[in-house]
């Protein structure tokens, strides 16, 4: 007698044997690599992410660093421009450089010309002479 | 196996939850710190921005010398950049430090071997370090206060300590808003000890100090210091002092005293030289003084300007005592005159007239007695003696100037008072408080204190004061070429500690505003026993002259537009005593 593929029978096969004896559980094989990649890849992504974070964490603690490096030299250079433009800086350095501020000489009453305000516009309901020529008549 | 098991899960349990909080404790312990974030201190400028005292970044340099491999090249190089002996640098490299954890001495791994570095030599001795693979040098960040001025403005500015204190000055009195509130941050570092930034916790930034704006404009700050320079020179006194103010807001726009000191060396430096004698200074006012006193029997009604006062002819016996006129004896003279001539005996007169009681009244009306309100720490209030402790002789003295301690900030006040037409306003030195954005936080308006005399009796008594910057008075050398001024002499005899006055020792001063109808600007110069050489020992030959050249120069540089009917003094012109034509 022919075997039943189908079924899965055999006419000598004992009734009690039980169908699907050697057969693989694919279907729960399945389920298991799913759950185990999605728990290792997430483990994965979670290990990837602190790390991502530690990096994050280092640079910005080189960013930090690094412009507390950028002001501390516009400090430093804001201080050199300080004493450098300084009056007591300025009136030392007219004592030792006298050649190079010779050619400064304080500025006298008599080359300073003050300008006049200018009179102001007069207002319209002011009285005015348009003009001095009288008309023909 | 299962017995195992139990015994595994059991202290399992009692780790990870009966001693959680142990175990976390000590973790915490170990890993976390609270590490301080500074702040800076807030900056001083002037009016115009330009810096008085600001922070200059510098470096601590730090040798770890647990980590230290080849410390004669270490030891070579911190000599070189830092100008350090070697021998001093060895005997602080091998200091040993008790190790508990090991029991035993271990080379120390934190020492101290210069500080305030400036930062262009840390860089340099970082980056030779760097080439030659050197370990164990450590660079801590850290700032020095500095005031690229030098002497200039010292007695305002003030300093700070090694604390970043301030001590004196506005650096002290300024202390709240300058300081600024440290921060901190609580955070987590490996076993080598770095930090971990993504497990930074509480964190509060730093708030940086505020940066104090003054009223002082370092222009005229720089005409007063040369001026007092040159007169330094010229007369060698004890003590010098000059303020300009703006009468109309009180703005003090300089303020400078000699001796003086440099801010930023203030080793061995004599207190006489850190004193600002402008307010702390106690002297007797002097001729000054007479505009109070004229200023009261005018708003008294007891008086009118053109009321005549006989005064003796310059002698005047007065409570067994002889009163003399300084310049020269006079018959009759208006209370204008009294003021223009300064006679001691015309405004011993109006004393009298006054009383005990309505002549001190007007004496702290005017403001003695007590401080000014000036935001400088320090200011005292001079002294002026209740009625009930005047001798016989003081109705005559006090309204001269005499018998009344005052500062050079109060005698500048009173004459502000009157160019402001009676007007007293509260003498600033603080502009504006501004953070480190340049938001303003607080700004200081005007203040007006009270009205001390209308203006119908200062006006009178402006008119004197003109007077006195003329021919007809005491201080023709003060005038200043197109601009109309107005003034007063102060020739005050100096006390002896022993009692009585010194016999050839004076203080002469000079106090006056201009333009005298518009006041924009006033001035009082004081000289300590200046040596007058051939200059006659009067305020109007020393001090004046000095008020002259500074107002001049103040003069063009507020843009005080000059009137041509002022260029010369009653028609011809003064000449200078220091040898220059006006």
């Amino acid at each position: 007698m022919r075997p039943n593929l189908l079924l899965h029978t055999h006419p000598m096969m004992s009734p009690n044997r039980r169908k699907n004896a050697n057969l693989l559980p694919v279907a729960k094989i399945f389920t298991a690599i799913v759950v185990l990649v999605t728990i290792g890849g997430g483990s994965l992504y979670y290990v990837d992410a602190k790390n991502e974070l530690h990096r994050c964490g280092q640079r910005k603690k080189e960013l930090e660093r690094e412009l507390l490096a950028i002001s501390t030299r516009d400090e430093v250079v804001t201080s050199r421009i300080a004493k450098m433009s300084s009056f007591d800086s300025l009136r030392k350095r007219q004592v030792i450089d006298k050649e190079a501020f010779a050619r400064l000489t304080p500025v006298g009453d008599t080359l300073v010309v003050r300008m006049q305000e200018p009179a102001g516009a007069p207002r319209e309901t002011q009285v005015r002479t348009v003009s001095n020529l009288q008309p023909n008549r | 196996m299962a017995l195992g098991f139990t015994v595994f899960s059991w202290r399992l349990l009692d780790l990870q939850v009966n001693r959680a909080d142990y175990y976390k404790a000590i973790a915490t312990e170990k890993h976390c710190a609270r590490q301080t974030i500074y702040s800076r201190r807030g900056a001083v400028m002037d009016v115009n921005g330009v810096p008085l005292a600001s922070n200059e970044p510098v470096k601590t340099v730090v040798v770890d010398a647990s980590v230290v491999k080849r410390p004669e090249i270490l030891l070579e190089l911190l000599s070189k950049h830092l100008q350090i002996p070697l021998g001093q640098l060895q005997e602080k490299l091998t200091r040993q430090k008790w190790d508990a954890t090991e029991n035993k001495m271990r080379p120390a791994p934190y020492i101290v071997i210069k500080r305030e570095v400036p930062e262009q030599v840390a860089e340099a001795l970082r980056t030779e370090a760097a080439s030659k693979n050197l370990r164990g040098l450590v660079f801590e960040q850290d700032s020095v206060r500095v005031y690229p001025n030098g002497n200039m403005l010292c007695h305002v500015v003030g300093f700070v300590n090694r604390e970043n204190k301030g001590v004196e000055g506005v650096e002290r009195s300024m202390e709240e808003w300058l300081k600024g509130n440290d921060g901190f941050r609580y955070s987590e570092h490996d076993r080598t000890g770095k930090e971990m930034v993504a497990f930074r916790r509480m964190e509060r930034p730093a708030r940086d100090g505020a940066n104090i704006r003054l009223t002082v404009d370092m222009v005229l700050q720089d005409i007063v210091e040369a001026e007092l320079d040159a007169a330094v020179k010229q007369f060698r006194p004890k003590m010098i002092t000059c303020i300009v103010m703006r009468p109309g807001t009180g703005e003090v726009l300089a303020m400078a005293n000699r001796p003086h000191y440099d801010l930023n060396q203030r080793e061995g430096v004599a207190d006489e030289s850190r004193k600002n004698r402008a307010i702390m200074d106690m002297i007797e006012p002097g001729s000054t003084f007479k505009v109070v006193t004229s200023a009261a029997a005018l708003d008294c009604k007891l008086v009118r300007p053109e009321t005549s006062i006989y005064c003796e002819h310059g002698r005047f016996m007065y409570g067994g005592t002889t009163l003399h006129d300084s310049h020269h004896g006079y018959g009759d003279l208006t209370v204008n005159d009294i003021v223009v001539k300064s006679s001691n005996i015309g405004v011993a007169k109006l004393g009298i007239m006054l009383g005990d009681q309505r002549l001190y009244e007007y004496i702290k009306r005017f403001g003695f007695g007590d401080r000014t309100g000036i935001q400088l720490p320090g200011e005292i209030g001079g002294i002026v003696h209740p009625p009930r402790s005047w001798s016989k002789i003081s109705i005559t003295h006090i309204p001269m100037g005499h018998e009344v301690g005052a500062t050079p900030m109060q005698v500048i006040s009173a004459m502000c008072t009157i160019a402001n037409r009676g007007k007293m306003v509260t003498p600033q030195i603080i502009s504006s408080i501004s953070d480190s954005s340049g938001a303003v936080l607080a700004s200081y308006p005007p203040v007006e204190v009270r009205q001390v005399v209308p203006p119908e009796v200062a006006e009178p008594l402006v008119s004197a004061l003109k007077e006195v910057v003329s021919k007809k008075g005491t201080a023709p050398l003060a005038h200043v070429p197109g601009f109309e001024v107005a003034g007063k002499t102060g020739t005050a005899q100096k006390t002896s500690p022993g009692g009585g006055y010194e016999h050839g020792k004076y203080l002469v001063s000079f106090a006056g505003f201009l333009p005298a109808d518009k006041p924009e600007l006033c001035a009082l110069v004081i000289l300590d026993e200046p040596i007058p050489g051939n200059t006659p020992y009067y305020g109007g030959y020393i001090a004046a002259p000095i008020f002259s050249k500074i107002a001049q120069r103040a003069a063009r540089h507020l843009n005080l537009v000059p009137k041509a009917e002022f260029l010369k003094v009653g028609g011809s012109l003064v000449e200078n005593k220091r040898g220059n034509g006006q």
